[in-house]
């Protein structure tokens, strides 16, 4: 057999923490030896912050897993945050209506909707071919738009106990902590260790290619923006169940945390990676409450996540790991 | 004719439809000379945005700072026009911060090959921040002298009539010009822009700059009519791409142009004001302008459809082959 003209294929094995992995956690270790030094008394030491900052980057971190799925297969989505309000308006209605519900019932209409609207976008990109910006950004109007006749643009109040200890405290690490846990490998197994999720990161790869192998573009292209969508409305869930109470535009602003942080993993581990987006969730976090913690008004650290957003397009320029 | 149709089909279809809307609704005097005045005022700022936003969408990138910098900008204008009691002043500084930003903006863009679309999202929820800042300060202007420059006339109100010139010295711009040539063969087709010895760079700064000269003026033109808009930039952002985008589908089908983004502003300002003449609740107003962006830019693309517009992070090619 001649062999010659076809690359060797090298045999390398993967090693089990990845340079970019490590350069990432050294990172995290600088950011958190900065704000020990920095707070007074060394309080960001302390347990229960610690607990805070994990508790913190939870529902970031989801969002910004939908919104990494679908910056993955090449889109944007600029109403999750609409979204996840819109959802967390009507499961907290339909609960306040006090009909005998139990919980998965308004909690499955919400994501049901959710998908709803993921479906819509989905469709309006893949079929007629108009840039995912535009269609999100339309849906982002319709949103606002729709969300206030529910409920008249009055906020509501959760009297619901069983939906509020979602968010509590109860083996000595709160609970939204252990279900981005489940979240992440649910995440983790569907992106990254299964066909169907290789072919969202082919799709956002190279669309050409993957038309022509055989890949069913358009609807892989839908689906992401349905996962997006779903995993954008449980965020707003948790956060409902979280805060108690919910207006109609609460969860808005989640959608730059979830920008900044999907596009830092994105550009720093130059793919969707489950655990990179749930660090770089904990990494904003830290950053957030080490500077809520030195006095720095709230203001400026929406500031801070757009210079965090520069800096890692910056990394993209300068740092091209080989991935 | 084909050709015709496709050009003036959606233009005479929104004619159309303002006018149906006018004998339907004929107790409303959507066409009286006072109302006109209005929808015109009205337009102002979002037309001139829109023509900004236009030419950087001509040279082949995406903009959504606006949305921040708009707001900013007349918090800022409401600062300094209470500081130095002086319109030209503020005038002068709004430019200054808005031509600055966008000559950063477009230097990212140009010099270090960074996405334009992550760049401006990074500015618009920074200058939000800095809005947030800076608005516990102030937010009305005191000045009267100031603020009735939007409410002088000669026939028009004379900020409509500024409107009229940046327009037809745009519309001159683009389509006579040796500059404007380059700037639409640079959004066109790169290749050829680099064929032709067009230097792309020069001609995405000089967008930049241009549209960074336009929010300004939009940003001291609605602060002199209602005051600082807090919090309110990202209600303009569907007004104004919208504007783009319906623009996009007459006149010069695929392409945007000066003409149609008049066009469209035009018609979101009879719409938006028509809606609120018959008592539509605004969030009802906002549900019908995210449909027709939606379903404009629907019929612009339907002839693409089989094409999926991927949006990239980054310009930024990896090359990993070694």
């Amino acid at each position: 057999m001649n062999n010659q003209g076809i690359p060797k294929i090298s045999k390398q094995k993967t090693p089990i923490i990845s340079l970019q992995m490590l350069v990432f956690l050294i990172l995290i270790l600088a950011v958190f030896a900065l704000f020990t030094f920095l707070t007074p008394d060394f309080c960001f030491l302390k347990i229960e912050n610690l607990n805070n900052i994990l508790t913190d980057a939870v529902i970031p971190a989801i969002f910004a897993l939908g919104m990494g799925i679908i910056i993955a297969g090449g889109g944007i989505d600029l109403s999750l945050g609409h979204i996840a309000s819109m959802v967390a308006i009507i499961v907290t209605y339909l609960m306040s209506r006090g009909i005998e519900f139990n919980l998965a019932l308004p909690i499955l209409v919400g994501l049901v909707t959710a998908a709803g609207i993921g479906a819509v976008s989905g469709l309006l990109v893949s079929r007629l071919g108009i840039s995912s910006l535009i269609v999100t950004l339309g849906m982002m109007f319709l949103i606002i738009g729709i969300r206030q006749i529910i409920t008249g643009g009055q906020s509501i109040y959760i009297n619901n106990e069983a939906f509020k200890r979602i968010a509590i405290n109860e083996f000595g690490i709160s609970n939204l902590v252990i279900i981005l846990m489940i979240v992440g490998v649910l995440c983790y197994l569907t992106m990254e260790r299964s066909i169907f999720g290789r072919k969202i990161q082919f799709v956002g790869a190279n669309i050409k290619a993957s038309r022509f192998m055989g890949i069913d573009v358009k609807n892989i292209t839908m689906y992401t923006f349905i996962l997006g969508a779903v995993l954008a409305a449980f965020g707003g869930i948790l956060f409902a169940a979280r805060a108690g109470a919910v207006q109609i535009n609460s969860v808005d602003s989640n959608l730059l945390g979830a920008l900044c942080i999907a596009v830092f993993s994105s550009v720093l581990f130059g793919r969707f990676k489950t655990s990179g987006i749930i660090l770089v969730a904990i990494l904003i976090s830290m950053i957030g409450m080490g500077m809520s913690m030195m006095g720095i008004k709230t203001e400026w650290i929406n500031f801070m996540k757009g210079l965090i957003l520069f800096f890692s397009i910056l990394m993209a320029k300068f740092m091209n790991f080989n991935t | 004719m084909n050709k015709y149709l496709q050009c003036y089909a959606l233009f005479f279809g929104l004619l159309v439809l303002v006018v149906l809307l006018q004998i339907i609704f004929y107790d409303v005097p959507l066409f009286s000379v006072l109302n006109i005045k209005n929808i015109l005022l009205q337009t102002v700022s979002i037309s001139m945005m829109a023509l900004g936003l236009s030419y950087i969408i001509m040279s082949g990138e995406a903009d959504l700072s606006f949305a921040g910098m708009f707001s900013l900008l007349t918090v800022v204008f409401a600062i300094v026009a209470n500081a130095a009691n002086y319109f030209f002043i503020a005038l002068i500084a709004v430019t200054a911060i808005a031509i600055g930003v966008n000559l950063i903006i477009a230097l990212l863009v140009t010099k270090l090959k960074f996405s334009s679309f992550i760049v401006s999202i990074a500015v618009m929820f920074m200058a939000n921040g800095i809005e947030k800042h800076l608005h516990q300060q102030t937010t009305l202007i005191n000045n009267d002298a100031i603020k009735s420059f939007s409410t002088i006339e000669f026939g028009l109100p004379l900020v409509v009539w500024l409107m009229a010139l940046v327009y037809l010295v745009s519309y001159f711009v683009i389509n006579k010009t040796k500059f404007g040539f380059d700037l639409r063969v640079v959004g066109e087709n790169k290749h050829a822009a680099v064929e032709e010895g067009i230097n792309g760079n020069k001609m995405k700064i000089s967008a930049y700059i241009i549209a960074g000269l336009l929010i300004a003026l939009a940003a001291s033109v609605e602060s002199t009519r209602v005051g600082a808009i807090y919090e309110q930039g990202q209600y303009y952002m569907l007004p104004v791409f919208a504007a783009c985008y319906i623009g996009y589908s007459m006149f010069t089908p695929g392409r945007v142009n000066v003409a149609g983004t008049l066009v469209g502003a035009l018609f979101l300002g009879i719409i938006d004001n028509f809606m609120k003449m018959i008592n539509v609740a605004s969030h009802n107003v906002y549900i019908l302008m995210g449909a027709i962006l939606i379903v404009s830019v629907g019929l612009a693309s339907f002839k693409n459809r089989s094409k999926i517009v991927q949006i990239k992070l980054f310009s930024v090619e990896v090359d990993n082959r070694k």
